[in-house]
């Protein structure tokens, strides 16, 4: 999976944008204020920074949805279809799981 | 009023303007003027992320612009869980397909709607509505 992390990741090892502090207590996606974090893997890194539930979330009008799927349409023109690689990882998945069962 | 279930098959079709897209187009269209309801399980939801995240690397705004299409993600609870493993049993469904299903199962006026032939030994126990298949290349 490309987003694994290849380290344990730990709540030390979590790089915070400015005024984000990780609470101990209740680990790596949430705040010491008791606010969530939105956690990013990139490059080796997690990083994490505060989220907007209610902005992130909120119900969208028609007109925004269809500027967010021409948008989104826009963006991945051209490229390699988005389902098959959906349904690659989901055929890995299985056979690794299958080897895994295999193993045991 | 309907409730559309999408999984990531459906989602990723209409984004990739393949067959079925403008149907995906229509069902986002009745729910942002609440004609019908679109959610999405959130395991599914994080799987949609996922493969955003692997084509488009550091940039976010993919993810952004997938928040904005203003689907209700529902999120997984204890029950919702539970139920979720059963149907993996019973229909031989991946254990993330299954909390699609599971969502599908709230009521008779829940639809699932997929891509993925992977449900149809479900379609005796949920309502599906199965995108076109793709032409081979």
């Amino acid at each position: 999976m490309a987003f694994m992390a290849a380290e344990p990741v730990t709540l030390d090892s979590v790089n915070l944008h400015d005024g984000v502090q990780l609470n101990d207590a209740t680990g790596p996606s949430v705040s010491a204020s008791g606010s969530r974090v939105r956690l990013t893997y990139e490059n080796g890194q997690l990083t994490g920074e505060p989220a907007d539930l209610a902005e992130d979330y909120r119900p969208h009008s028609a007109e925004e949805v269809n500027a967010a799927i021409e948008a989104l349409t826009t963006m991945f023109a051209g490229q390699p279809s988005l389902e098959d690689e959906y349904f690659r990882d989901k055929a890995d998945n299985r056979a690794n799981n299958k080897e895994r069962e295999s193993q045991w | 009023m309907v409730t559309y279930v999408l999984d990531a098959s459906a989602l990723l079709r209409s984004l990739d303007r393949e067959a079925g897209c403008h149907r995906i187009d229509q069902l986002l269209d009745e729910h942002a003027d609440q004609r019908a309801e679109a959610i999405i399980p959130a395991v599914q939801w994080g799987e949609i992320i996922g493969i955003l995240k692997k084509r488009t690397g550091t940039s976010q705004a993919a993810v952004a612009q997938a928040r904005g299409l203003g689907l209700r993600i529902v999120p997984v609870e204890g029950l919702r869980a539970e139920n979720a493993i059963s149907l993996k049993a019973a229909f031989g469904l991946s254990y993330m397909d299954a909390f699609a299903a599971e969502l599908a199962s709230d009521s008779l006026d829940h639809i699932l709607v997929t891509a993925d032939y992977d449900f149809k030994p479900a379609d005796s126990h949920i309502r599906i509505e199965f995108l076109p298949a793709k032409p081979r290349p």
